[in-house]
């Protein structure tokens, strides 16, 4: 089946996107096709590559990061969630004059748009961390 | 149309249940998941899905996690690759925060 996620909470504070990430690992072990994973809300900061895991603690950022890389996974951030939490990527940093780049390359940053797009084209959508 | 009803607060935390067991419809399903767990052991959720035609899981990783033991025989423990299948199962899934 086609499916898609929808993140909101952040990693540390709710759950929710480790449950998120366990199921997108299960899903495509059974041989789903994930259309589309887009974070909202709090959920952006799973996207910040300058979060600094104690060495004792699960790194869930890089968990994302890594499993978007290794299956090519559509990851979408929602771009006003993330710029009024500091979530930013060169173009957006530069569209607002910001020094720093904190969403992590794998991610795209793109608008609301993309989890309504995603909805109409995936056999089944799933909300994590509401 | 079938619909998952996931539930991921405690029951002792937010009414998130309770509006849950409002909502679900003859053949829908419900799944336990992260604190929503807490609510496993409890002999009232039994008696509240008595005769309704609802299954109701819990997510094993989350139940272990918590040392919660599921009271009844009426809940049955699901992995992640069980709860992948529940949601293919369902047209529908609803997350109750």
């Amino acid at each position: 089946m086609i499916i898609s996620l929808v993140i909101h909470g952040a990693p540390g504070t709710t759950q929710g996107a480790q449950t998120a990430l366990t199921f997108c690992r299960a899903a495509l072990a059974a041989d789903h096709r994930i259309y589309r994973v887009f974070f909202y809300e709090d959920g952006v900061h799973n996207a910040n590559a300058l979060s600094v895991w104690p060495q004792d603690e699960y790194d869930l950022n890089a968990a994302w990061a890594t499993l978007v890389r290794e299956h090519e996974l559509d990851a979408v951030v929602c771009v006003a969630s993330a710029l009024r939490r500091g979530v930013l990527n060169a173009e957006e940093a530069s569209r607002y004059e910001k020094t720093g780049v904190s969403v992590d390359p794998a991610f795209d940053i793109s608008g609301l748009g993309q989890w309504v797009d995603a909805c109409l084209n995936s056999d089944r959508v799933v909300s994590f961390g509401v | 149309m079938s619909t998952l009803h996931i539930v991921n607060k405690s029951p002792f935390r937010t009414d998130a249940l309770q509006r849950c067991l409002a909502l679900v419809s003859p053949g829908d399903s419900i799944l336990l998941i992260e604190d929503g767990v807490l609510a496993a052991n409890l002999s009232t959720l039994a008696d509240s899905l008595a005769g309704r035609d609802v299954n109701c899981y819990a997510l094993s990783e989350d139940l272990v996690a918590r040392s919660v033991s599921v009271a009844d025989t009426c809940i049955w423990t699901v992995d992640a690759a069980g709860f992948v299948t529940l949601v293919c199962e369902h047209r529908n899934s609803l997350s109750h925060g």
